[in-house]
């Protein structure tokens, strides 16, 4: 229902030539964090990462407001959901939606406009309606990928819904708000949903922008954003012609492929850097690559430029080709995004991707060879799919990880509203407690939401299921959460199994007949959190070690002599390095090793195993030689193992902790013998100065200061 | 690099981190071998490490290293 005028903001019509500007307009994102409410996954990395994300959508939307006069106000629905996880009264008074609605209606705006997608979509519905509650004046509206295309069944059930804005809205909004700020009914804005006589009607398509060039720099300076910033997200254009049966971006944009001019993408990079020393771009654009002639531009007119920008993009494998990727590399790409989504040339033809998988597989493994981060991302689940094809998209996956840098991706099939898969089993969705990570990341959804689900199938598709005939979707399931967990922390154990047997699902239905009475297969939601956590570690290094030695290949028994090392050693660290950037260390300084150095003895060499799979190169002797490694923390949650020499990992075990810089540099000292003009005590300082460098020490005046340090006084053996 | 009094504090000495002497290319060679810490390819997550991948929509996930 259109508010009355009086119930707006009484003062919106008073100075004539400000009318926009006296609306007040609050904007509100994406609560992608949401979906986790286990403070054990809320505090992951990856969890965190996402949420610290720049809303680069609604900060386009307030900069088209800001142009017409009107400065919205920006909520960080993730900043929100932080502050509520943490906040123990917050969480047993309320819904983290009934939290958000008392938050916006003290903004006391008169229009709250909502960015949607669909697996936060249950909470901003529920926001909406509390907020409706509470501030029953004002003008709720909806816009984004999910609402745009479920805006009837949305203004059906959903009263407290005042309108959906449909497609992109750089447009659309202003004139919105202009006729809100001016008194009119918005009921004529091109692309808007609204409601005659109770009944939901939609008004034609808004133009969409096709000169992008034209639209303003996002509004970052209404958002905090970091400086310097790790990341920013900038928009390179829109649209993908392409039409794969499960995707439902590329309606979003309607198939209309645009791009920004590289001039004016690097105007607002280096605008940007200025402005927040940004270290990387993540170029947002569903199909970069899709001209080539205009990739080919972008990347030459930024070497020109003389920057040195890195960046990361979205692409398709059959978009790019060698010459490409040389120059997008040179040109500082830095991470690539690829939508394989399925290793079965069958699988391919039916979805309507069409993707040559050889050319696949050359064209990803090129970008992981020039240095690109290279995100190979797939799906399970499809209707028509079988057991052969599930296996070729693993087996896709498998070759994969015997690059460093190609992250893999196994994802379940989530039915998105709108698109052709939706559209023919709309009828056959199946609710059940498999939801796929796509629509729900967390380990478990609140009954509220499930609830809500239940009632409206047809505005919250996304959630349920397509039936598989052919497979077991527990199975999937399982499948996808242990693929997950064993390709990061056992990457190279699985690449070690698959080149061996070629068949990555043979190890997973051998795990999973041996962990039946491990794993618990109840609930969806406790299998999830049993694959995240610890225990699947040590369950499965156990069960590698339970299987008949002559079922192992060489590279499999080397690698299980590292992990069951490394098991023995490993504790949880509790605390962060700390900094590692002294010019001077004192010679009354204590040394103790890093948080996550652990110095392993091992009778063969690991580092040589590795080696040998990237290059595709059978087992040979040089695996059999005794090795010494160290572990180093690289980021927060990943190590690397360091290969060390035995005369230094002499050196890190003097520093326990116990002994000064002074007294570890003389007795180490004493252990060298001097080499030509190259003194012991050389050799000495030579050995802390890398090691100090390589960040494996740590150097802290007093004993008390080393609380979260050296491996003698740190956490719980696990 | 010189074991050296730097007085910043009473009787002790400091080691430079960053300023160490040039050493001749054996020299150089001898330390890389004998102080060997080399990075391999071998990396592995290690914390309770749940959604690591994006969850809301596909994309390059992180900046790269």
């Amino acid at each position: 229902m259109w508010p009355k005028k009086n119930q707006l903001n009484q003062d919106l019509f008073a100075h004539p030539a400000n009318r926009t500007a006296s609306v007040k307009v609050c904007l509100s994102s994406i609560p992608t964090a949401t979906d986790f409410e286990d403070p054990a996954q809320f505090e992951s990395e990856g969890v965190r990462e996402t949420s610290a994300e720049i809303p680069l959508g609604l900060l386009a939307l307030a900069a088209v407001l800001e142009e017409i006069g009107v400065v919205p106000q920006l909520v960080d629905s993730n900043q929100w959901y932080i502050e509520y996880i943490h906040c123990s009264a917050a969480r047993a008074r309320s819904s983290f939606s009934q939290y958000a609605a008392e938050r916006l209606a003290a903004l006391d705006a008169d229009l709250y406009g909502f960015s949607t997608i669909c697996n936060s979509y249950p909470v901003t519905i529920q926001t909406a309606q509390h907020l409706k509650q509470l501030r029953p004046g004002a003008v709720t509206l909806l816009g984004g990928p999910q609402a745009s295309v479920v805006d009837l069944p949305t203004l059906r059930h959903f009263p407290f819904v005042d309108y959906i804005l449909r497609g992109e809205a750089d447009r659309s909004l202003p004139e919105f708000v202009t006729r809100l700020a001016a008194g009119l009914s918005p009921d004529t804005v091109p692309g808007i949903t609204y409601r005659r006589a109770g009944e939901p009607r939609r008004n034609p398509d808004a133009p969409m922008p096709v000169e992008l060039d034209d639209l303003p720099l996002p509004a970052f300076h209404l958002y905090p954003v970091e400086t310097p910033a790790r990341s920013i997200p900038l928009e390179l254009g829109r649209g993908c012609p392409f039409g794969c049966t499960f995707c439902s971006t590329n309606d979003f944009f309607r198939r209309r492929f645009r791009l920004k001019s590289p001039a004016k993408l690097i105007r607002e990079m280096e605008l940007l850097t200025d402005r927040y020393a940004a270290e990387y771009f993540d170029l947002q654009h569903d199909m970069f690559t899709v001209d080539r002639r205009r990739v080919v531009a972008f990347c030459e007119v930024l070497l020109a430029s003389g920057h040195r920008f890195r960046w990361g993009c979205s692409a398709r494998t059959d978009c790019v080709d060698a010459e490409l990727i040389e120059l997008m590399a040179r040109a500082g790409c830095a991470s690539i995004f690829f939508g394989i989504e399925s290793g079965s040339a069958r699988m391919q033809k039916i979805i309507d991707k069409g993707l040559d998988l050889d050319e696949s597989r050359r064209n990803t493994e090129l970008c992981t060879r020039h240095g690109m981060r290279t995100t190979v991302s797939t799906i399970i689940g499809f209707p028509d799919e079988t057991m052969d094809d599930v296996r070729a998209t693993v087996s896709f996956l498998a070759e994969g990880l015997r690059e460093p840098e190609m992250i893999t991706q196994l994802h379940l099939l989530a039915p998105l509203a709108g698109t052709p898969l939706e559209s023919q089993y709309r009828d056959r969705l199946l609710l059940e407690d498999i939801y796929t990570d796509f629509s729900h990341s967390g380990w478990v959804q609140a009954d509220r939401e499930r609830r809500l689900i239940a009632a409206y199938p047809d505005v919250f598709q996304n959630f349920y299921a397509i039936p598989t005939p052919h497979l077991d979707r527990r199975y999937l399931q399982e499948l996808r959460e242990f693929f997950l967990r064993t390709s990061s922390r056992f990457r190279w154990m699985l690449a070690a199994w698959y080149a061996g047997c070629g068949d990555l699902l043979a190890l997973f239905d051998e795990w999973r007949a041996w962990s039946r009475a491990l794993v618990p297969h109840q609930r969806g939601c406790d299998m999830r959190r049993y694959y995240a956590m610890w225990g699947f570690d040590r369950d499965f290094v156990r069960f590698l070690r339970a299987r008949p030695a002559e079922s192992r290949s060489e590279f499999e028994s080397v690698l299980l002599e590292f992990e069951e090392a490394l098991r023995a050693v490993l504790r949880v660290d509790t605390g962060d390095a700390p900094p590692s950037n002294l010019k001077v260390l004192e010679s009354d300084m204590r040394l103790g090793l890093n948080p996550h150095v652990y110095v392993l003895h091992l009778a063969s060499d690991v580092t040589r195993v590795v080696e040998l799979l990237r290059a595709q190169q059978p087992a040979d002797a040089s695996i059999y030689h005794p090795a010494i490694v160290a572990t180093r923390r690289v980021t927060e949650d990943e190590i690397e193992v360091i290969k060390i020499s035995p005369l230094a990992a002499e050196f890190l075990e003097l520093c326990d902790g116990s002994l000064t810089v002074d007294e570890v540099l003389h007795r180490f000292e004493a252990r060298c013998t001097p080499v030509g003009t190259l003194t012991a005590w050389e050799i000495a300082t030579r050995a802390l100065q890398k090691a100090y460098k390589t960040k494996l020490l740590r150097a802290y005046t007093t004993q008390a200061d080393n609380v979260t340090g050296g491996r003698a006084l740190a956490g719980v053996a696990l | 690099m010189a074991k050296e009094k730097t007085g910043k504090k009473g009787g002790t000495y400091g080691i430079n981190i960053e300023l160490q002497r040039e050493l001749t290319p054996q020299e150089a060679d001898f330390v890389e071998k004998t102080l060997e810490m080399t990075a391999s390819a071998l990396r592995l997550h290690l914390k309770e490490d749940v959604a690591k991948e994006k969850p809301t929509k596909p994309g390059p996930v992180r900046p790269p290293r």
